[in-house]
C-alpha cells in the first residue's frame, strides 16, 4: 500500500494516495493572518429580495402572473378600444353567437358581451382587491391589538370574533346587502363586514409568537416603546402569512360577488359584473351557451391565477432558508 | 467586594399557570454585585436563573422585592426610571438565531437604541455602529448584511455590539455561549473579558457550563428550583462547597481529563428535579439530598453566613469542607 | 485476542440539496473491537452523526448517497446488505439511542409493549411470555422503579430521565453487539447526565456491548470512551486512546480545542486561546486539509494536498503534515515537546 514517493520514516508508515508530488518547498509555514476569516462571500440579500428571487424562479408563478397581467390589461383597455359600450342596447343583433365583430357574442338586449365581460372584469377585480385590502387592514389592526395587549382584552376581542364568525359569512353578507340595497359600495361593505375575522386571527397568532422572540425582548431592553416594537419588529415579521392570505382572499371576494348575483343581490343592471353576466348566461345556457361560458371562464382563470400566485408566495416567503 | 453596584433584596417572580396555581420561578433571592466584578449564576433546568436575569432587566416585572442600582431603588412603575434603565443595564441573549430581527440589517440592529431616541444623524449612527462592529471583531462591510448571513458566533458578537451601544454599566449574559461550538466559545469569552477590562463592565453571567462560569466569575450563586442554595467567591464555592446540592452538582460535571474522571467519586443524586409548580415542602432539595434529616422536609432553611462572604441555605451545611 | 467487529473504511457520504452537493462525510476510517467503547467528538457539522447513522444506513436515501467506502460489521458488508438482512441487523445486532427519547418511543403504544415487540422482532421464534420477562428485566436493569407498573404506561407518563432510561432499555433488551449513542445526554441536566452515563457504563459491562458514543462535550467523552476519534469537516483528524488524546494529542485542531477550554484551576487571568475563524462550507470543501485555514501551524502543502495518515504506537494515528519527515520542527503546545511520531 505504499505508493508515495517519500522515504518511510522508521517508526511509522504513511498511507498516501496523492498523485501530486510533495516537495520540500511546500513545507513552508504560511501566515494565517491573511485569513479572511470573517468575510462573507455571497452577495447580500434582504428577506424580501430573496423571496422575490424564489418567486420568480417558480415557473407556475410566472405563468399565473403573466396571465393575470393580461387579464388586467384587457380589463383596462378593451372597453376603451371597443366601438361598443356596455349598455348599448340593439335589438337587431340580440343573442348573436361570437363573431369577429362581437368576439364574445351579444346578449338578449343586443349588448356586446366582449365589452361587458371586460367591464365586468374591472368591477369584479376592483371588488376583489378592495375587499382583500380592507379585510387585511381591519384584521391587522384588530388582531395586532388583541395579540399585543393580550390577557383580558385579547380574551374579549377573540370571543367577539367567535360570536360574529359563528354565523355563516354569506348570511351576514346577504342581510347587509338587502339592508343597504345592492350596489358597488354596499357589496364591498358587506363583504368586508365579516371577512376580516380570518385575517385577525392569523395576525394575532403571529403576533403572539413573535412577541416572545428574543429580538423583541432585546428591543424592549433598549428602552423602546410599544408602537416602535409593533411597527419595527412585529409587523415586518408577521406580514408574510397576511400577504399570502390576501392573495387567497381576492378570489374569495370575486366568487362571493358572483354568488350574490346568482341570488339576485348582485350589481343592478345595466352594470356588468362577472357575477351577473354568469347569472344571466345561466338562464339561457341551453340555447346560447357562450353567454355563460365566457364569463365563467374568466372567473375560473382569474381565481386560479390568484390561487397559484398565493401558493407560490407562501413558498417564497417561507423562512426555510436558514443555513 | 469593591463598590457595590447592584443590590437585590428578596426578589421574587411568580407566574400564574392556571386557576389557582402559581409558579414561583424566582423565590426570595438576595445578593450584591460589586462594580467591575462578575457574578456567575449556575443551576439546572427549572432553577429560575433565566427568569432572574429577565426580571433584573425588567422584561418581567418582579412580584416582590427590590433591585437597587448605585444606591437608587429601581421603581419600575416610575417612567423616568424605566427609561434610564436601558442606559444602565443591557442583556446578551442565549439564542443567536432568535435574538436578531431577521428583517433588519446588522447596522440597523446595532443602532436601534439611538434611532429610537432620535440621536445622531443617519450617517453618524452608521459610523458609530461600524465602530462597535470593529470592537467586537467584525468590520464595516458587515453592517449592511442581514443576520441570516452570519454564523452563530458572529451573531452573538453582533448582540454584544448592540448591548454596548447604550454604554451600560451592567451586562446580563444569559447563556451567551451555550449555543456555540466549543472552538467558538473561547472567542466570545475572550471578547467579553476584554470588554470588561476596557470598559469596567459588571457582568451577571448565567450559564449551566460550570467550568466557564468558574473561569469568568468573581462570585458564584447556585440556584435550585428558584431558591438560592449557596453564594460565595468562585474559589470558595468551587473547591469548598458547603451545600449538599452544590457538592453533588459540581461532582456530576464531567471534566475533560480522563484520569480525574476515572479516579473521582461522583455523588449520584437520586431521582430527578421536581416540577417547579409543586416544589417540595421544607427545603426544596430535601427530596434528593443524601444527608436529609426530618427537619429538612418541613422547614425551609434560612440563608446563613458560614464563612466571611460565603452563604448557604441549609440546615446542616457541610462545614467540614471549608 | 479480540477481533474487530466494526471496520469503516474510506466512508464518503453526501447530501443533494437545492444548492448543490454537501459532502458531509469525506473519507472516514474507524474500527471497533467487541465490548469496547469509542467516542466520536467534533463540532456541529463535522459529520459525526452522519457517520454513525451510516453504520445502520439510517441516513435518508432520497437526498443522500454513499459516494464510496465500506462498512464491515461482523463479517457483513453493510452498504451492500439487502433490506431483509439490514432490518434483522437493526433489530438485533446494532441498536441506536438518540438525543430526544420522545422521537424514538412511539407515543401511542405502551412502553412495555414496545420493548417486547422489539425483542420479538429480533428473536421471532421466542414466546411472548419469555419476551415480556426479558423486557421487564431490561426496565429494572435501567433503574426504572416499579417496572411492572411502568411496563403498562405510555411514554408521556414517564419523566424525562425515565424516558431516556426506557429508550436505553429498548435498545439493550435484545443484547446487541453494538450500541450507537447519538448525543443522548446533550439535552439533559448535569445531574441526570451523570446518572445516565453511569448507567450506560454499567450496562455495557453487564451486556458486554460495544459502544459508539457521539458527543461534542469533551468532559463526557473523557468519562465514557476508551478510544476517541476527533472529527472535523467530515474527516477524522486524529484517533487514539482516551489518555493519548487528552495528554498526548498530536493534531493542531485537538490542541486548539483543548487550549480553548478553561483548565481546572485557571481563572480569567489565564487567557483562553480560541481557534480563529469558522468551520468550512461543506458545499465546496477546501482542497487539502480542511483545518488549514484556521491552523496556526499551516504550511503551503496543507492547503494543496490532503495530509496522509501517520500511524503511531498504540494505534494512535493523525492526519497532519506536521508528522511528515520534511516538515519543520514544531513544538506540541500541550506536551511542550517536539512534534514527532
Amino acid at each position: 500500500m505504499k505508493k508515495d514517493k517519500n522515504k518511510i520514516s522508521q517508526s511509522a508508515q504513511s498511507v498516501s494516495s496523492e498523485k501530486i508530488n510533495v516537495t520540500k518547498e511546500m513545507f513552508v509555514s504560511i501566515k494565517e493572518g491573511s485569513l479572511d476569516a470573517e468575510a462573507i462571500k455571497r452577495p447580500s440579500l434582504s428577506y424580501w429580495k430573496d423571496a422575490a428571487r424564489r418567486f420568480t424562479k417558480n415557473p407556475i408563478a410566472i405563468i399565473a402572473t403573466v396571465l393575470l397581467a393580461i387579464i388586467i390589461i384587457f380589463a383596462i383597455f378593451a372597453p376603451i378600444l371597443s366601438p361598443f359600450t356596455y349598455d348599448e342596447n340593439n335589438w337587431a343583433i340580440s343573442n348573436q353567437s361570437p363573431s369577429v365583430e362581437h368576439p364574445f357574442g351579444t346578449d338578449n338586449l343586443g349588448r356586446d358581451l366582449w365589452v361587458r365581460c371586460w367591464e365586468g372584469a374591472r368591477v369584479s377585480l376592483t371588488i376583489g382587491v378592495l375587499v382583500a385590502f380592507v379585510n387585511a387592514t381591519i384584521g391587522i389592526l384588530y388582531g395586532g391589538i388583541s395579540g399585543f395587549v393580550g390577557k383580558a382584552l385579547d380574551n374579549v376581542m377573540m370571543r367577539i370574533c367567535e360570536v360574529v364568525g359563528a354565523v355563516p359569512q354569506m348570511l351576514w353578507v346577504t342581510i347587509l346587502v338587502i339592508i343597504l340595497r345592492p350596489g358597488f359600495m354596499p357589496i364591498v361593505i358587506a363583504l368586508s363586514a365579516t371577512g376580516w375575522i380570518g385575517m385577525a386571527r392569523l395576525f394575532r397568532g403571529q403576533v403572539f409568537q413573535i412577541k416572545e422572540l428574543e429580538f423583541v425582548m432585546a428591543s424592549k431592553s433598549l428602552g423602546t416603546g410599544s408602537i416602535w416594537i409593533i411597527f419595527k419588529h412585529l409587523v415586518p415579521n408577521a406580514m408574510s402569512p397576511i400577504i399570502t392570505s390576501m392573495a387567497f382572499a381576492i378570489p374569495g371576494a370575486i366568487f362571493a360577488e358572483a354568488f350574490l348575483s346568482y341570488i339576485g343581490l348582485g350589481l343592478p343592471l345595466p352594470l356588468a359584473s362577472w357575477g351577473n353576466l354568469a347569472s344571466n348566461g345561466a338562464n339561457v345556457f341551453l340555447t346560447y351557451p357562450y353567454q355563460l361560458i365566457y364569463p365563467s371562464l374568466l372567473i375560473c382563470v382569474t381565481m386560479l391565477c390568484f390561487t397559484l400566485i398565493g401558493d407560490a408566495l407562501r413558498d417564497a416567503l417561507d423562512p426555510r432558508m436558514r443555513t | 467586594m469593591s463598590e457595590v453596584l447592584m443590590k437585590v433584596s428578596h426578589l421574587s417572580k411568580e407566574f400564574k399557570v392556571g386557576r389557582k396555581k402559581y409558579l414561583k420561578a424566582v423565590d426570595d433571592i438576595s445578593f450584591k454585585v460589586g462594580r467591575g466584578e462578575t457574578l456567575g449564576i449556575v443551576g439546572e433546568s427549572g432553577c429560575g436563573k433565566t427568569t432572574l436575569g429577565r426580571t433584573l432587566i425588567n422584561i418581567y416585572t418582579p412580584t416582590s422585592g427590590e433591585i437597587e442600582l448605585s444606591g437608587q431603588v429601581l421603581d419600575i412603575k416610575n417612567k423616568k426610571i424605566r427609561k434610564m434603565l436601558a442606559d444602565k443595564m443591557q442583556m446578551i441573549f442565549q439564542d443567536p438565531f432568535a435574538s436578531l430581527n431577521p428583517r433588519m440589517t446588522v447596522g440597523e440592529i446595532i443602532a436601534e437604541g439611538w434611532a429610537y431616541r432620535r440621536l445622531y444623524s443617519k450617517k453618524e449612527r452608521h459610523d458609530k455602529a461600524v465602530e462597535l462592529l470593529e470592537i467586537v471583531g467584525l468590520n464595516e462591510e458587515h453592517a449592511n448584511r442581514f443576520p441570516h448571513e452570519f454564523s452563530g458566533g458572529q451573531r452573538q458578537r453582533i448582540g454584544i455590539a448592540r448591548a454596548l451601544s447604550m454604554n451600560p454599566e451592567v451586562m446580563i449574559c444569559d447563556e451567551p455561549i451555550s449555543a456555540l461550538d466549543v472552538s467558538i466559545q473561547a472567542q466570545v469569552m475572550n471578547l467579553l473579558i476584554d470588554l470588561q477590562k476596557s470598559k469596567n463592565l459588571t457582568y451577571i453571567f448565567i450559564a449551566h457550563d460550570i467550568s466557564m462560569v468558574r473561569y469568568i466569575s468573581t462570585n458564584i450563586m447556585v440556584m435550585y428550583l428558584g431558591s438560592q442554595m449557596e453564594f460565595g467567591t468562585s474559589e470558595e464555592v468551587y473547591y469548598h462547597p458547603v451545600h449538599p446540592y452544590t457538592q453533588a452538582l459540581f461532582s456530576a460535571i464531567p471534566v475533560p481529563d480522563p484520569d480525574t474522571e476515572k479516579s473521582r467519586e461522583s455523588i449520584m443524586l437520586e431521582g430527578e428535579i421536581p416540577s417547579p409548580i409543586n416544589t417540595p415542602k421544607g427545603c426544596k432539595f430535601s427530596t434528593r439530598c443524601q444527608y436529609v434529616h426530618e427537619i429538612c422536609k418541613t422547614e425551609r432553611p434560612e440563608t446563613k453566613e458560614v464563612a466571611p462572604g460565603h452563604f448557604c441555605a441549609c440546615h446542616f451545611p457541610l462545614v467540614d469542607n471549608l | 485476542m479480540e477481533e474487530m467487529i466494526l471496520k469503516i473504511e474510506d466512508l464518503c457520504f453526501s447530501f443533494r440539496t437545492y444548492a448543490g452537493e454537501v459532502q458531509a462525510v469525506r473519507g472516514v476510517e474507524l474500527g471497533l473491537k467487541k465490548g469496547e467503547s469509542l467516542g466520536i467528538v467534533g463540532e456541529s457539522g463535522c459529520g459525526k452523526s452522519v457517520t454513525a447513522k451510516s453504520i445502520v444506513r439510517l441516513n435518508p436515501d432520497d437526498v443522500g448517497f454513499y459516494k464510496r467506502g465500506s462498512i464491515n460489521f461482523d463479517g457483513k458488508d453493510i452498504l451492500n446488505l439487502d433490506t431483509k438482512e439490514l432490518l434483522k441487523l437493526r433489530a438485533k445486532d446494532i441498536r441506536m439511542i438518540f438525543q430526544d427519547p420522545m422521537t424514538s418511543l412511539n407515543p401511542t403504544m405502551r412502553v412495555g409493549k414496545q420493548i417486547t415487540e422489539g425483542i420479538l422482532n429480533a428473536f421471532p421464534k421466542m414466546k411472548k411470555a419469555e419476551a415480556k420477562q426479558i423486557a421487564l428485566k431490561a426496565l429494572k436493569d435501567t433503574g426504572i422503579p416499579n417496572a411492572e407498573t411502568r411496563y403498562e404506561q405510555y411514554p408521556h407518563q414517564f419523566s424525562g430521565g425515565m424516558r431516556q432510561r426506557a429508550m436505553i432499555a429498548l435498545a439493550l433488551a435484545v443484547n446487541p453487539k453494538l450500541l450507537i449513542c447519538d448525543e443522548p445526554t446533550t439535552a439533559l441536566d448535569v445531574t441526570l447526565q451523570a446518572q445516565i452515563l453511569k448507567l450506560i457504563k454499567d450496562l455495557q459491562e453487564i451486556y458486554d456491548t460495544a459502544i459508539i458514543f457521539i458527543t461534542h462535550d469533551l468532559g463526557v467523552v473523557a468519562n465514557i470512551a476508551k478510544d476517541i476519534a476527533v472529527m472535523y469537516a467530515g474527516k477524522v483528524m486524529e484517533y487514539g486512546s482516551s489518555n493519548e488524546i487528552f495528554y498526548n494529542c498530536k493534531h493542531p485542531y485537538t490542541w486548539g480545542v483543548l487550549q480553548s477550554i478553561p483548565k481546572v484551576d485557571a481563572d480569567k487571568s489565564v487567557p483562553l486561546i480560541p481557534i480563529p475563524g469558522t468551520p468550512p462550507d461543506l458545499f465546496s470543501p477546501p482542497k487539502g486539509c480542511p483545518f488549514a485555514a484556521r491552523c496556526s501551524y499551516a504550511m503551503d502543502v496543507c492547503k494543496k494536498v490532503e495530509p496522509p495518515k501517520f500511524i503511531m504506537e498504540n494505534k494512535h494515528y493523525v492526519n497532519c503534515w506536521l508528522y511528515h519527515e520534511m516538515a519543520p520542527k514544531t513544538i506540541n503546545p500541550i506536551t511542550g515537546q517536539e512534534v514527532s511520531l
